[in-house]
């Protein structure tokens, strides 16, 4: 033990002695393990959201959206009288597939609410009751619409947290507030719901901290208005489908798909979101990435390897004396090695360390100035490290063989 | 009393290219225990290369070496290791130091290669130091030195593991007469003190101090 330390000592006693070659050999390493960190750290940010978002959608879920139609679509539609989305759809879905495990609707208004004394414009959406726990959503004050809402279309909501805030005292189970002309009473509040920033459309979350829920059956008092002038009336824009397993869910995907061809006479007036499927495909762009980062952290640790390799010949073919010398006292070709494997890893290893520094640096810098998202883990720090450890084993292999396999005598009358 | 060194029929030839040069010749050599042998000869006769054998720095082509008993002509780069590390000291003409290192570290580096545990190592540092006089100059350089304290530097590193032999070759041959005296009053000393020497030279001022001088000749005892 007080060897080894005693051989770490000295190989860097050794190395201190030529301070800017020791850099200078460095910073090929150096810059490789910052390329990897920086690289493993943006797409580990990359994945991490892109995944919390698919996340949030619910891998066991199955999306169908309503979409604004184009003109002659909205024509064959009419003819092939599909109405959209509707709580028919919702009904055969149900029947037609024995893995599902619950449906949720809702229906987003274009209703507001009114007379409130802080400017506040919520979105309102009615929803079945079942939409709480599809969606993974707590209350923290109050219930959530129940199925006697519904049966009876009771004129009651649930805001959300942001809403509530907003509303102050109003904001609170068992006080009233105007929805267009009605008054609905609040019964519940959601809990704060963390929102990723959603990037793409095709995985749009919805911001349920600045939303108020009422009982799907109710829009009809708050949407009249609209309806006759509107185009055709949709009753649902989005019905989200629960299998019991993240497995059925391709599966089932493709029977709904061919429940809602049928009943919506081949009019594609939906859209179908599987969030496992756009998982799927995020870990597949993910692999490309990685094989990319893979071949450029490979680069540019060979090239940073190389660099060390060409120090460390320059040091043995300066030291042949010293190994000489060595070699006279008691050093093995074994002893000879092992020190000039030493110094090569301390030198990799310091520029991994540096290295890292600069790399957590620039992560910060295209954090913060790019605004790209980024993760530093353990794995990203740990990687690099072991990578230019091995740089210095195997770069460091070949001259420190060289040194040892010296004869003795020539090295000792070495000049 | 026992023989240290007990060799015979050493041949040594270097190839060079396609041709070989022959340097030993069939040396038979004895050396007792606590003796003090001085080897002679005019240069190019194949002193040093007997000596690097002698150490185990290098092997012969041929011929039987028995170091204290033990037949160590088959023995691998490791096993000579072995025993140059735990039972030879040298002291080279040219000093050998290493010029990073100060005098204590310089002394104290056999110990990096040596088998047994190490604790006393300070201790031991400093009375090899002591021994040759130079226990006030323990941070100083190799080039802070003058030949004859470099020279004494290189035999306290080669006395430091009390080595059961000790090979020089030419101790006296970079320094004047009167440190060259010195140095072989320490031999004497040491001799006395129960190592045994061999110590090439080409002074037979020198060799006078040995107890038995040998002459070596177109790589041939005399
Ligand atoms: N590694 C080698 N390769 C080839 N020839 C060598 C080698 N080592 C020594 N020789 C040759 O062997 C011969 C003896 O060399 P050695 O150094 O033993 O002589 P020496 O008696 O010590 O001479 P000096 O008194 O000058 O030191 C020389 O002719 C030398 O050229
Ligand atoms: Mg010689």
């Amino acid at each position: 033990m007080r060897k080894t330390l005693k051989i770490i000592v000295i190989a860097i006693r050794s190395l201190l002695q030529h301070k800017l070659r020791a850099a200078l050999s460095i910073l090929g390493v150096i810059c490789g393990v910052m390329a990897v960190l920086a690289m493993v750290s943006i797409g580990e940010g990359a994945k991490r959201e892109s995944l919390s978002q698919i996340e949030q959608l619910g891998t066991n879920n199955i999306y169908l959206k309503a979409i604004s139609l184009t003109e002659t679509q909205e024509n064959a539609a009419r003819e092939r009288l599909s109405r959209g989305l509707t709580i028919y759809d919702k009904h055969r879905i149900m029947k037609g597939c024995s893995v599902v495990k619950d449906v949720a609707c809702l229906n987003e208004l274009t209703a507001s609410m009114i007379g409130m004394i802080r400017e506040i414009s919520p979105q309102i959406v009615a929803c079945s009751p079942n939409y709480v726990q599809v969606q993974k959503l707590f209350l923290s004050q109050g219930r959530f619409i129940s199925d006697f809402d519904i049966e009876h279309k009771n004129l009651v909501c649930v805001v959300g947290d942001n809403v509530a805030e907003k509303l102050g005292p109003v904001g609170k189970p068992g006080s009233h507030i105007r929805i267009e002309e009605h008054i609905f009473k609040v019964v519940g509040v959601l809990r704060r719901y963390q929102k990723k920033a959603a990037k793409s459309s095709a995985v749009a979350l919805r911001n349920y901290n600045n939303m108020v829920f009422v009982p799907l059956g109710t829009e009809g008092v708050l949407d009249q208005a609209r309806d006759i002038i509107g185009p055709i009336k949709r009753e649902l824009t989005e019905i989200v489908i629960q299998t019991y397993r993240a497995d059925q869910v391709l599966k089932t995907a493709e029977l709904i798909e061919r429940i809602m061809g049928i009943s919506h006479g081949g009019v594609k007036d939906y859209q179908m979101v599987i969030p496992l499927e756009l998982l799927q495909q995020s870990q597949k762009t993910q692999r490309t990435f990685n094989i990319v980062l893979g071949s450029i952290a490979f680069i540019s640790l060979l090239v940073g390897g190389i660099g060390i390799m060409n120090i460390m010949l320059t040091t043995v073919s300066e030291r042949t004396r010293e190994i000489g010398i060595r070699r006279a006292v008691g050093a093995a070709q074994e002893d000879i090695i092992i020190q000039f494997l030493v110094e090569s890893v301390i030198l990799t290893f310091s520029g991994g360390l540096f290295g890292i520094i600069a790399g957590i640096g620039g992560v910060w810098l295209i954090t913060s100035l790019a605004g790209w998202k980024t993760a530093i883990t353990l794995w990203s720090l740990i990687l690099p490290l072991c990578m230019s450890i091995f740089v210095g084993i195997f770069f460091g292999l070949y001259p420190a063989y060289q040194a040892a396999k010296m004869d003795p005598i020539s090295a000792l009358h070495h000049e | 009393m026992s023989y240290l060194i007990e060799a015979s029929g050493i041949y040594k030839e270097f190839s060079i290219g396609s041709s070989v040069i022959s340097v030993l010749k069939g040396i038979d050599i004895h050396v007792k225990r606590e003796e003090f042998v001085a080897i002679m000869g005019p240069s190019g006769s194949g002193k040093s290369t007997l000596l690097y054998i002698l150490g185990c720095l290098d092997r012969p082509t041929s011929g039987t070496y028995l170091l204290d008993g033990r037949d160590v002509f088959g023995a691998s780069d490791r096993e000579l290791s072995r025993i140059r590390a735990n039972r030879i000291g040298f002291v080279f003409q040219t000093f050998n130091l290493l010029p990073h290192l100060n005098l204590f570290e310089n002394v104290e580096l056999p110990f990096f290669y040596f088998s047994f545990d190490d604790h006393g190592a300070k201790e031991r540092v400093m009375t090899a130091v002591q021994r040759v006089g130079l226990a006030d100059r323990l941070r100083h350089r190799p080039a802070e030195l003058s030949g004859g304290e470099m020279q004494r530097v290189a035999i306290a590193r080669a006395l430091v593991i009390e080595p059961a032999l000790i090979l020089a070759d030419e101790p006296t041959g970079n320094v004047d007469s009167k440190t060259s005296l010195e140095i072989l009053e320490l031999f004497q000393k040491l001799n006395d003190g129960g190592s045994t020497i061999v110590m090439v030279t080409h002074d037979s001022e020198v060799a006078s101090h040995a107890q038995r001088v040998l002459v070596l000749k177109d790589g041939k005892f005399i």
